[in-house]
């Protein structure tokens, strides 16, 4: 059999497809391999080696008290070696006080200016991807501000151990809840920013109508007032939740702690299967059924601010973060509210400190290293950092008390007790020499949110325990 | 002497002829249908290779790898599945999952049927009808999710307050999110919401496929609508309905953007599937093996309800 020729056009046409899907597939091809061909930037010059610095024991000050903190924040120029540097810095957004980010934006940007570095500010809601694929890629961040433990990206983190010795002496050295977090192995792999407390919110509008002053002292007496509030359609609004990184933990182990439970024992093993325990759970579920918003059991980050802000609330355990946006959005809730510390259970009152802190990834070397530490350095040193604590008004308190005499406090009468809980605030498992992957894990899953919304909603407080213990059995297994 | 002149294309023709012979053999090949298919294909097998193929791999060699955030990946055999094994999160996770698709499969298969017979029907509006059945598909899911949570939202759910507060109805708002229970019913019925108009517009193009003449042949018999519905159109669009089916399972077993957005998995890993288990695995507490080897565990899953289904379609196109 003979095959006809094929008639040029034909052949023209079918290569011209051919060669068109080759060209795509080429170009596809580029755009793929695109972010792996771009090379990276050389290191410019070889960071010097941090000298290692022997944490401090838990409970003890880091340093001696150094010099007082002046107010202005006036970046110095740093050596000649940071000129050509980058730093990227990767963090939050505090969208209800963006004052916060225009101090640290301001002062980032006259560093960079006054010793001829770049910097950029990256910021996003849902940090966590980015920092995974930040430490993956070892690239696209310099500096990070995260909120949990740096225990669980202790992997991709520097050792900033010679910042930290540096701010703890000019500041007095570090309270004991900073070195419990930031220290992994025996090195800091964060500077903390310092604490977010977490105090009563209340309406002392809504608790006089009830004949009471003040946010009573006691969880019995607050339990008292917030079964006739709820009656009222005013119930108190604790975050018994695991949708709540920040609530969920923070509310949860103020329950716990003041009915004396806790989560570990100072050798590192479990403590939260106890009487102390199911006691404060117990009591949970009676607040739950009697005083608390129902909807407590599935709240997020956001719910008890709306809620307190549209007044349906007439307690929250929060930050300052409903107060400073009722001062300018809802003045009336502002006028009606105060803050108190938080209640007393059967073993006393506790405070909750978050610690978000400043990391440094592993990846930057060279020039970038060092102008992301002296960035630190100077944007923590008490003469500069001061301004940015002062303009949070409570919303993170120092963890240096030379600060104490500082004019960083908040002014407004109403967050005066922001003073009162700096230097008693806790962190999560406080009692651990050091935190741990365990413990930060159990952070980071919002575990304790997670018991007290199992209790809460099932009124069955041994069965949301042992459910917990298992879980944390499983965490266990698994890390 | 003289020298003879040397032509300069004397040694031309053999170079012709290389050249030659190389275009006769790219001709060749872009000739031949058999060579021309393979080429043809080759920039979307690279693609799909590059895109699809090399993280699945990659997916499948981390979950036997101790993998963490930053961490060297170790191999460690079947470690990771038997310590998920042990776990209670992972079989939660497996069971979520499986009711979640069945259960969102059975509404939205119903519901789409029920959708589609109705626009097969003439009736003034028809069009923008048709229009309106498929926002809830093409709005972004992000975006209608996050419509949902604020009607289902545990402190100011629009519903519970017109049901309680305006109305008076109920004496207790309903907990959309905050009971294990209602918050998989939720999640479901968000989930047949998004899906029914996938099902429809899928079965109403293979109804209006179905010819007349068959249609025109059951009425002239005297065979009833429902009778003609289950005799005639129904088993012409199964294919359709396997095809449909198969896709929407793989989408459902594997959703990420509802139950991350509207539960997170909560409360209490009520309503943790396969992507949102991973997710709070690999990225939540850096444990990356352990959160490909829950990825990979989907796997068995779908390949046998692919092979399944397409086996069952192509069985189906045999015997008509």
């Amino acid at each position: 059999m003979t095959t006809l020729p094929r008639p040029r056009s034909g052949f023209s046409s079918r290569r011209s497809i051919v060669e068109s899907g080759l060209a795509v597939g080429a170009t596809g091809l580029l755009i793929a391999c695109g972010e792996e061909a771009k090379p990276a930037a050389a290191p410019t010059t070889a960071a010097k080696p941090a000298e290692p610095t022997k944490p401090p024991a838990a409970g003890a000050p880091t340093a001696a008290p150094a010099a007082a903190a002046t107010k202005a924040p006036e970046p110095t120029k740093a050596p000649a070696v940071l000129k050509g540097a980058t730093v990227r810095w990767l963090g939050g957004e505090w969208s209800f006080l963006p004052a916060l980010t225009e101090v640290l934006e301001a002062f980032g940007n006259d560093w960079a200016k006054q010793n001829n570095v770049t910097i950029t500010f990256e910021k996003t809601t849902d940090i966590l991807p980015r920092v995974q694929t930040v430490i993956e890629t070892k690239g696209g961040a310099d500096i990070i501000q995260y909120s949990s433990p740096p225990a669980t990206i202790a992997n991709g983190l520097a050792d900033v151990s010679d910042i930290a010795d540096f701010l703890g002496k000019e500041g007095g050295g570090y309270l004991p809840a900073a070195p419990f977090q930031q220290v992994v192995d025996g090195k800091w792999l964060g500077i903390p920013m310092g604490q977010h407390n977490w105090f009563v919110n209340y309406r002392q509008d809504y608790f006089k109508e009830e004949g009471v002053d003040a946010f009573p002292d006691t969880w019995d007496e607050a339990l008292k007032v917030g079964t006739k509030l709820k009656a009222k359609g005013r119930p108190f609004g604790v975050c018994m939740s695991d949708q709540a990184s920040g609530d969920g933990n923070a509310n949860a182990r103020l329950l716990l702690w003041a009915f004396g439970g806790k989560e570990f024992n100072p050798d590192g093993t479990l403590a939260l299967d106890s009487k102390e325990t199911l006691a404060s759970l117990e009591f949970a579920i009676e607040l739950h059924n009697k005083a608390n918003d129902p909807g407590g059991v599935g709240y997020n980050d956001a719910s008890n601010n709306q809620g307190f802000l549209a007044g349906k609330l007439s307690m929250a355990l929060n930050v300052n973060t409903i107060y400073l946006p009722a001062l300018k959005n809802n003045p009336d809730v502002a006028a009606g509210m105060n803050h108190a510390l938080p209640p007393k259970g059967p073993a006393g009152r506790f405070g909750y400190g978050q610690l978000p802190f400043w990391g440094i990834f592993n990846h930057t070397k060279g020039a970038d290293l060092d102008a992301a530490k002296d960035l630190i350095k100077q944007f923590f040193s008490m003469k500069n950092y001061g301004k940015f604590i002062q303009t949070g008004q409570g919303y993170i308190l120092p963890l240096l008390p030379a600060y104490e005499k500082e004019p960083v406090w908040p002014t407004d009468p109403k967050l005066a007790i922001a003073k009162e809980m700096f230097k008693t605030a806790l962190p999560a498992g406080h009692a651990l020499k050091f935190q741990t992957r365990l413990s930060s894990l159990i952070q980071d899953r919002v575990i304790l949110g997670k018991l007290y919304s199992r209790a809460a909603s099932t009124g069955n407080a041994k069965q949301a325990l042992a459910d917990t213990m298992k879980e944390i059995d499983d965490l266990k297994k698994l890390s | 002497m003289t020298v003879a002149p040397v032509a300069p294309h004397d040694k031309a023709p053999a170079v012709y002829a290389r050249a030659r012979n190389s275009g006769m053999r790219w001709g060749t090949l872009f000739h031949r249908d058999e060579s021309l298919g393979y080429i043809l294909l080759a920039p979307g097998f690279i693609v799909l290779a590059l895109l699809m193929a090399y993280p699945f791999v990659y997916a499948v060699f981390l979950s036997f790898t101790s993998k963490r955030i930053g961490g060297p990946a170790t191999f460690v055999g079947l470690e990771n599945y038997t310590k998920l094994a042990s776990t209670d999160l992972f079989w939660k996770t497996i069971w979520n999952s499986i009711y979640y698709t069945l259960v969102a499969l059975v509404f939205k298969f119903v519901g789409g049927l029920g959708v589609a017979v109705m626009l097969n029907r003439p009736f003034v509006g028809q069009r923008l009808a048709k229009a309106l059945l498929l926002l809830p598909w093409i709005i972004p899911t992000v975006f209608s999710t996050l419509i949902w949570w604020w009607l289902f939202d545990p402190a100011f759910s629009v519903i519970n307050e017109v049901l309680v507060v305006k109305w008076k109805l109920l004496s207790k708002p309903i907990p959309f999110l905050t009971d294990g229970k209602t918050a998989m019913s939720s999640l479901i019925m968000v989930n047949v919401w998004r899906g029914v108009p996938f099902f429809g517009i899928s079965f109403l193009a293979a109804m209006q496929a179905v010819p007349d003449e068959l249609l025109e042949a059951a009425r002239v018999d005297g065979a009833t609508p429902w009778r003609t519905f289950w005799s005639i159109t129904f088993p012409l669009i199964v294919p359709v309905v396997g095809v449909v089916a198969l896709i929407s399972t793989i989408g459902t077993l594997g959703d990420f953007d509802l139950p991350f957005l509207l539960t997170r998995g909560g409360p209490n890993d009520a309503t943790t599937m396969f992507a949102v288990t991973a997710y709070t695995l690999s990225l939540s507490s850096g444990l990356i093996g352990l959160g490909a080897a829950v990825s990979m565990t989907m796997f068995p899953l779908l390949a046998i309800l692919v092979v399944v289904s397409l086996l069952q379609v192509r069985q189906r196109q045999g015997v008509s």
